[in-house]
Parts: structure tokens; C-alpha cells; sequence
């Protein structure tokens, strides 16, 4: 038994302490939004918050996530309102497939928060995060756009 | 190595969607006074298209949406035909098990090989054509006037020689009700007059791709 702090709501979920955090958010709590792409840290399609850090979920096990405050995709908007890195998704169009964009866009929402103005170093340097359609250049342009905004 | 078969695969599978296209548009389109309802009770026209008493549209196509804009290509094809002011249209896919009650009314689901919107062209746009022709009657109707008289433009029906008009939301229930016509027996628009088709929309999946909402085949 773990208790988790997800998108503001305490919720007791029964998996071992060392099951990655990514499985809890998904199969427990049901929160489908983060995807699980490598199961290594590699790509980034997992990446939450917790406590405001972007983190890949699968590799960080339960108990260690106890007591912090995660945020995943589904708690970026503040009720009806997308985030601004969201729209900046939206307005440039960044997603095709979709699957990496939630983990894409998680770890922009925590550059932003450190670099409110980043560079394309500091982009490339902190956005690792893999997209297998190539939307890269996307990503690029619609954090600078986010960056604005 | 690899690659043949997969193409011999393909090929196969589009054969018998092609096949099976045909048949499914002569297939028995739910008619007569039983109004099928999507799951929030708004009446549907046909298997393409759900009108809301909002106006709001939502038009369902099989095909995956894989990140190449399929489901918003396939949607301005039902839309063109249908006549439905393009702000208001939302998408949905039928499920499966939705698709084999009901006789693969939709045609076929595989979605690959860049054909998805190839092979569903026309009987998507047939579905819109249906659709439009459904809405125009029962507001022909309900003004007791012939339906040459009506034609339909963003939505909005309009009776020519008395200028009146209604919506698509206000009729939806009654064209529910209508027996579908033949789709053979409507003109299909003609390239040079499409005013949806082949314009650069904003995506319609781009907003649950970045919310999380998006259900992929993994969740």
C-alpha cells in the first residue's frame, strides 16, 4: 500500500513499493495520459512532476514518490484553462501521433518554470524527450511561443 | 526480407475493404420511426453523422487517427457534402463491437499505407451527401414544401421562394426519422465547388493530444 498525492487528490493504491510510479498513475489510479514508451528513462513519454520536477515515472518507484505532489498531463490545465505550454501545443500544431507529447509537454512546463525564457541550448540541453514522428522542430518553436506568452 | 509480405498483407486488406465499402453503404442504415441516438441522446442521422440541438456535428469515421490528420481530412469530406458549418464539427470513433452490431456500416477499420483517406473518399462523402439530403427533407417537410425548393448551406437550411430557415439542430430529430436515400441517387459536388475539402484546417485531435485525453490503443 502506497498513498499518493496526484493532481491534488490523495489516493491509496495497493502495488509494491518498488512498482515504477508510471504503472500506479496508470493502472491504479487510471490516468492513461502518461504513456509508457522505453521503460528506461529514455524517452521521456512518462515524464510527471513531482514536487514541480519533471521526473520519468518509469523508473521511480512508488515509495519514493510518497507524500510529494505529483502532477501528471490531466492536472497541467487549471480547470477549463489549457496551460500555457498546452497552447502553445495547440497553436502550433505540434502533435502528430500524440503518444510522447504529454511527457513532451511536462517537461517543458518544468524548463519554463526554471528558465522562464530558454535558449535553443537550454532546450536542447533540458528536452530529451524522444518523439518518433520527428516534431521536434515543432517542440522547438512552440516552447519559444510559450516562452512568450 | 520483411517488407514483401507486409505489402502482400496491405494489398489484401485493402482488396477486401474495397469490397467491402460497397456493401456497406447499401447495408441497412437504421430507418423508419426508430431514431438511433449516440450516447448523449442526440438523434442520428445516419452511421456518418450526429447532430446536436446545439448544431453541433459530430461526424464518425473508422479510420485511425495515426498523427497524419486522417480523422480531420476524412471529416472535411463528410462535411463538404453534408453542408455543416465546419466550427461546429466535432469527430468520434465507433468502436469494434459498435461496427459488427451494426453490420461494418462504417466499412473498413485497418487504417495504413496512406490509404485511409483514399479508399474512404467516396463513401464518406456519400455519408455527408445522405445526411445533408435527410435534413433538407424534414425541414421540407415541416414547411409542407417540396425539398427542390430547400438547399442547405453552414448549417443553416433555406426555403428559396419564401426565405425562411432553420438548422440542422432544429431538424435532427425529424431526419432521424426519415427513410435514408439511395446513396447512388446524389450527385456528388463537384471539385471545383468544394469549399472544405482541401483547405488547411486546424487539426481536430490536436486539443486531447495535448490534455491527455487521446485513448490509445495502450490505454
Amino acid at each position: 500500500m502506497a498513498r499518493l498525492t496526484i493532481n491534488g487528490k490523495t489516493t491509496e493504491v495497493n502495488v509494491n513499493p518498488s512498482t515504477p510510479l508510471l504503472w500506479a498513475i496508470r493502472e491504479q489510479v487510471g490516468l492513461t495520459g502518461t504513456k509508457y514508451g522505453c521503460g528506461v528513462a529514455q524517452c521521456g513519454a512518462c515524464t510527471v512532476h513531482i514536487d514541480g520536477k519533471a521526473v520519468r515515472s518509469c523508473i521511480m518507484p512508488v515509495a519514493a514518490a510518497e507524500g510529494k505532489q505529483i502532477t501528471t498531463i490531466e492536472g497541467l490545465a487549471s480547470g477549463g484553462t489549457l496551460h500555457k505550454v498546452q497552447q502553445a501545443w495547440v497553436d502550433n500544431e505540434v502533435p502528430q501521433c500524440g503518444y510522447c507529447q504529454a511527457g513532451m509537454i511536462m517537461a517543458v512546463a518544468a524548463l519554463l518554470k526554471d528558465k522562464p525564457k530558454p535558449t535553443d541550448a537550454d532546450i536542447d540541453g533540458t528536452i530529451t524527450n524522444i518523439c518518433r514522428c520527428g516534431t521536434f522542430q515543432q517542440v522547438r518553436e512552440a516552447i519559444h511561443a510559450a516562452a512568450k506568452a | 526480407m520483411i517488407t514483401t509480405p507486409k505489402i502482400n498483407r496491405r494489398a489484401f486488406i485493402v482488396g477486401s475493404a474495397a469490397a467491402g465499402a460497397g456493401l456497406a453503404l447499401g447495408l441497412k442504415i437504421p430507418f423508419g420511426a426508430t431514431v438511433v441516438r449516440a450516447a448523449d441522446g442526440s438523434p442520428e442521422i445516419n452511421a456518418w453523422v450526429v447532430i446536436r440541438p446545439d448544431d453541433t456535428v459530430v461526424i464518425r469515421v473508422a479510420r485511425s487517427e495515426m498523427g497524419q490528420g486522417t480523422i480531420t481530412g476524412l471529416a472535411q469530406m463528410v462535411a463538404e457534402e453534408l453542408e455543416c458549418d465546419w466550427s461546429k464539427v466535432t469527430t468520434e470513433y465507433p468502436t469494434p463491437g459498435q461496427s459488427v452490431a451494426r453490420k461494418r456500416v462504417w466499412g473498413d477499420f485497418s487504417t495504413g499505407g496512406s490509404r485511409g483517406i483514399r479508399t474512404s473518399q467516396e463513401y464518406v462523402r456519400q455519408g455527408g451527401a445522405v445526411a445533408r439530403e435527410m435534413l433538407i427533407q424534414a425541414a421540407a417537410n415541416g414547411w409542407s414544401v417540396p425539398a427542390s425548393e430547400c438547399s442547405a448551406a453552414s448549417s443553416v437550411i433555406t426555403h428559396k421562394p419564401s426565405g425562411r430557415t432553420t438548422t440542422y439542430g432544429k431538424v435532427a430529430e425529424a431526419a432521424a426519422k426519415l427513410t435514408p436515400p439511395d446513396p447512388k441517387s446524389i450527385a456528388l459536388k463537384d471539385p471545383k465547388d468544394w469549399k472544405i475539402i482541401g483547405k488547411s484546417v486546424k487539426r481536430l485531435d490536436t486539443v486531447g493530444k495535448v490534455t491527455g485525453a487521446q485513448v490509445y490503443g495502450a490505454d
